[in-house]
């Protein structure tokens, strides 16, 4: 392909395609090993038990078994047992394998090795553990309760995190108002599920006293700082690396029990040791998500506003905090982000309550809380629209931050909004699928005896967290991002990032960006990220972060190279830097394109010929940036469903999935529209068809992909994105972030669309077939299958 | 996920099977397109100490049509898919087969392994129980023919004993009109509710499948007007007690069995009615 002018803003294909397509990625399971030892784990089979006797023998005798470990030949070995959390958080000792108590079905209690995982799969069935069972806590309100069981024996109860907030005049706004909605809002658990599940590789070099670990974490550095503050290591002696990884969503941020294991043994055993998460253990023990409750009372005006908003919040946190953000993540988001997403609301006040119960625990996952407050939000402006009789669009409409508004601090102080499209993605989303003429449309298909429904959500995705809101608060956690860009003796371009690659598409995007600024073709800049020994230090992937932090790091860094570029030239050629430019791989005097250098010949020059050069100027051509951003950044989004449900089956059809999407400016939009198209895929996941299901005795029930679903190409409709561009002032080229708007946005469309469809409230995320049925059945008649309009 | 030990055994003949089973006392397990069973051994749900690989054997492929319909054990379901004389012969089948997984499955699954797996929520054993059809199996002792609707006893559970090898299925001729009906979560996955319908004479026969252990076998009931599908469907769904899962509630599964029931038998006598 010749090279275009300009590379940013433009479809390229992602440079990482071919070697994927041709199955030529490495991951960890792909990396070549000498003398490995294979991990198994005996895990309980009990949600909350204690251990009365753990028997390894039979195992142990097992001729193909090179080694049992229990907790009590880890432990010592856990010079700070780190089972991280906020400030504020209760605090337990953990354990990578369980310590005389069980917390959750799968919890590792004894870890095997042999020369396959074969082998260490026939020993682990025997380990023989008994269990004096205990109440399985199950349900977050009843774990709150005085009379529950408690899961950790040095608490006086389950509550892990308690937060009370209020902020401007409450009292006075309900005062104020003409009415107030009063609905509670809860979600159904999920997952990840990435392609590639969790994986790990540990080395001990006793020779060198250094620790290399190489795995699928999505952010390296805080695996560094976890592992290494648990084996007591000075984090310079440990080194992780992400190879390639299939996916992450979140699910792979945590360091999970398994992974300190694995780090543990290599100690132990002086060698390489593995451990590939099979995918029955990542249904069971990776981390989970949403499982919140909200409970919301809204004082709203007859024009349709809401003058406040109070609610409770309870989040079911699962049964440990996994290091380092803890289980508090999606309450506390929750918490925020109501009032962060796209709405004026300053009148506001939260209880929240993170409660511990015998489930894995819950984490981050594309969206985090923001689903489930989207959810909430929208179906408040529904409620309202319904209570005061102003069409939806226009409650909505009412209640966006105004662009005069912007920069907006929301109610809690915890975020600095940028401008935004709000109103105009609103508008131009209700325009495309003819929302004027839509009663009538539906009353149409109705008498037709077809149930269709219209869902709206709009508003505004938080995402690139800088350092005040994690660092902050206690957290290992980095909320910059860093970038080196290198070009070699041969003007050819080297990145290194701190964050991570699950298939974004970041080599691409930040090679545009970074070809761009120095005037070379996309095939001559190699980017690579994730590995402590090689990559500036950075916070990894979530968020949304990287093309944003990622990227304004990668473009401060390009702009210094370039700066550089053109000084060596200048002093080569006798001329001012201000008059040269570099384009298309050479620098060249303004308006004389004869009298040029080739950037190779440039890059000789400061690798080799750094003599000729005055001295301020440092031979090679290297730069590093890192960048943190003012609070966060404010994509903002509209989606408008058209769908139907077959009121014989309780089976949802997408007709119409309308998405005005603004991330500011689109680097690639191929990219941006394969993130969007992805996360809602997820988010229609999450709402009709994923559901990590527990029973009440914390058995979990959706266990292999035959109960657990996620979406195929046949289960997700087309989708029709559109995109505003408003430049975020808070990063480089104006970025914001889009990973996770798709998924943020899609759950709350599906169920306003459903909840239009019936007439009925949707107080659930959780619409699969059956639960389209209950809801049917609530429609007042009895019989769900003679639905009349 | 990984299966525990077993030895693995390739018979190169129905004997040679036959011997194989005969010898694993219980233990052994004919191995076909795998698509079951291997999944099953993953999760170490079922531990064969024999697997006796029967993919060798050509006699027990193919299709043959002589009025009734005769499908070799070891018939993949694309074969019957791309065979005309399926689509002839058993409508019933050919609207059923496209239900039955994914195309990767069906190129590797099995018309008898479907069979000997005997999954409640399975496509094939509710269109033979809907046709009243038989499957023939065999031992080092002989062979019998069984209708299948002794065949299909409960969960994973059949009539065939364990040194029983399934060598063929046969459908009868062609009823007057035939639908199939499923609804599963996603298209491919296991039916939370399937139903097969025969209408021979006036008369409806429904199959339902998803809704117990084995097939359950409805009708034959005179169907010859809009109140009397509705009526007929209303038994159908009253007929079973359904179980609750992660994939719907009892009385989901009924109401389902109810609405399908009646589109296949409105399906399956629009011809006539008309």
């Amino acid at each position: 392909m010749t090279r275009p002018d300009k590379y940013v803003g433009k479809g390229i294909p992602m440079v990482t395609a071919g070697r994927f397509t041709r199955g030529m990625g490495r991951y960890v399971n792909d990396l070549p090993l000498v003398n490995v030892k294979h991990v198994a784990f005996a895990r309980s089979t009990e949600a909350h038990a204690r251990i009365t006797s753990l028997d390894v023998s039979a195992a142990a005798a097992h001729p193909g078994c090179i080694a049992v470990y229990t907790a009590d030949d880890l432990f010592p070995l856990l010079v700070n047992p780190y089972w991280g959390g906020w400030e504020g958080t209760a605090r337990a000792e953990g354990s990578p394998l369980a310590r005389n108590k069980v917390r959750w079905v799968g919890e590792p209690v004894a870890a095997i090795l042999a020369n396959s995982r074969y082998e260490a799969e026939d020993i682990a069935e025997l380990v023989d553990v008994s269990y004096e069972p205990l109440p399985a806590v199950t349900d977050p309100e009843k774990a709150l309760a005085p009379d529950s069981a408690v899961l950790y024996d040095e608490w006086d109860s389950n509550t892990y995190f308690h937060d009370e907030f209020e902020c401007g005049d409450l009292a006075g706004a309900f005062e104020r108002a003409d009415g107030v909605v009063k609905r509670r809002f809860t979600a159904a658990r999920h997952t990840g599920t990435p392609l590639e599940t969790r994986g790990i590789v540990a080395e001990y070099d006793s020779g060198l006293e250094s620790l290399t670990i190489q795995c699928n974490f999505q952010d390296v550095y805080l695996a560094r700082a976890i592992i290494a503050e648990v084996l007591d290591m000075p984090p310079s002696q440990v080194r992780v690396a992400s190879p390639d990884s299939g996916g992450g969503f979140g699910v792979k941020l945590p360091v999970y029990p398994e992974e300190l294991a694995v780090a543990c043994l290599s100690l132990k055993e002086r060698g390489p040791i593995k451990w590939i998460q099979d995918r029955q253990e990542d249904l069971i023990g990776t981390s989970q998500h949403r499982d919140l409750i909200i409970e919301a009372e809204a004082p709203y005006a007859t024009d349709g506003k809401m003058l406040g908003l109070k609610v409770r919040i309870v989040s079911d946190g699962g049964a440990y905090g996994v290091p380092a953000r803890g289980n508090t993540v999606e309450g506390m988001m929750a918490a925020e982000d109501l009032v962060a997403g796209g709405h004026d609301i300053k009148d506001y006040a939260y209880v929240l309550d993170v409660a511990m119960t015998n489930k894995p625990p819950t984490c981050v996952y594309r969206g985090v809380a923001q689903p489930v407050t989207v959810f909430a939000l929208d179906s408040l402006m529904d409620a309202i629209a319904e209570e005061t009789g102003v069409d939806r669009g226009e409650v909505r409409r009412r209640n966006l931050i105004k662009q005069d508004q912007f920069p907006y601090e929301t109610a809690t102080k915890g975020y600095v909004m940028e401008p935004g499209s709000y109103e105009e993605a609103l508008n131009k989303a209700l325009e495309l699928v003819g929302f004027d003429e839509w009663p009538e449309y539906q009353a149409k298909m109705r008498a037709e005896g077809r149930l269709f429904g219209l869902g709206i959500t709009c508003g505004a995705e938080a995402a690139a967290r800088g350092a005040t809101w994690y660092g902050k608060r206690g957290l290992p956690i980095s909320g910059q991002e860093g970038c080196q860009i290198k070009i070699d003796h041969t003007g050819r371009v080297y990145a290194a990032l701190g964050t991570t690659t699950q298939g974004q598409g970041l080599e691409t995007s930040l090679g545009q960006l970074i070809a761009d600024e120095l005037g070379v073709d996309i095939a001559d800049v190699r980017v690579t990220m994730g590995d402590t020994d090689r990559t500036p230090y950075g916070a990894g992937t979530w968020a949304s972060r990287c093309a944003t932090l990622g990227g304004s790091a990668a473009l401060r860094a390009s702009e210094e190279l370039r700066e550089k570029v053109l000084k060596v030239a200048a002093a080569r050629l006798e001329a001012n830097p201000d008059d040269l430019e570099l384009a298309d791989g050479h620098v060249s005097v303004k308006g004389a394109p004869s009298t040029a250098l080739t950037l190779r010949e440039v890059a000789r020059i400061a690798y080799f010929e750094a003599s000729d050069l005055p001295r301020d100027i440092e031979p090679t051509l290297e730069a590093v940036h890192h960048f943190d951003p003012p609070s966060a950044t404010f994509s903002n989004s509209t989606h408008v469903i058209i769908l139907e449900v077959d009121p014989g089956t309780g089976a949802i059809t997408f007709h119409r999935w309308v998405c005005v999407h603004d991330c500011g400016t689109v680097l690639n939009p191929l990219i941006v529209n394969g993130q969007l198209q992805g996360a809602m895929a997820q988010g229609l996941g999450g709402t009709i068809l994923e559901h990590s299901v527990y029973d009440e005795n914390g058995q979990p029930l959706a266990t292999t992909f035959m109960d657990y679903l996620v979406p195929t190409s046949l289960d997700v409709p087309e989708m029709e994105l559109h995109h505003f561009e408003t430049p975020s002032p808070f990063t480089g080229l104006g970025v914001k972030g889009v990973g996770e708007s798709g998924t943020v946005f899609a759950p709350g469309a599906i169920a306003t669309g459903v909840a239009d469809a019936l007439g009925v409230h949707v107080d659930r995320l959780e619409l699969s077939p059956s639960a389209v049925y209950d809801l049917l059945m609530r429609r007042g008649n009895g019989d769900a299958g003679s639905v009349s309009a | 996920m990984k299966p525990p030990s077993f030895e693995y055994r390739r018979a190169a003949s129905v004997d040679e099977a036959l011997e194989l089973l005969a010898a694993g006392d219980g233990d052994a397990k004919a191995l076909a397109g795998g698509q079951s069973l291997v999944a099953l051994m993953n999760l170490r749900l079922a531990r064969p100490v024999t697997l006796v690989d029967i993919a060798p054997i050509a006699e027990l492929r193919g299709v043959s049509s002589n009025g009734s319909l005769r499908i070799g054990a070891l018939t993949t379901f694309t074969e019957l898919e791309q065979d005309p004389t399926v689509a002839q012969a058993a409508p019933l089948l050919a609207e059923a087969l496209p239900y039955i997984g994914h195309p990767a499955i069906r190129n590797r699954g099995t018309a008898g392994g479907s069979v000997a797996h005997a999954d409640p929520a399975a496509e094939l054993p509710v269109v033979l129980s809907a046709l009243d059809a038989t499957v023939t199996v065999r031992s080092r002792t002989g062979e019998r023919t069984i209708p299948a609707r002794e065949f299909f006893r409960g969960f994973l559970m059949t009539a065939a004993g364990h040194d029983e090898l399934v060598t063929a299925i046969t459908l009868p001729p062609a009823t007057d009109g035939a639908a199939f009906e499923e609804f599963a979560r996603r298209p491919g996955d296991f039916a939370l509710v399937s139903v097969a319908c025969a209408v021979s004479g006036g008369e409806a026969t429904v199959a339902l499948g998803g809704v117990s252990g084995a097939p359950v076998v409805v009708g034959p009931t005179a169907v010859d007007s809009e109140d009397a599908i509705d009526a007929f469907a209303a038994s159908a769904a009253e007929s079973i007690a359904p179980p609750s899962d992660v994939h719907g509630s009892r009385e989901y599964r009924q109401h389902l069995t109810r609405e399908l029931v009646a589109r296949a038998v409105r399906r399956a006598t629009a011809a006539r009615r008309s």
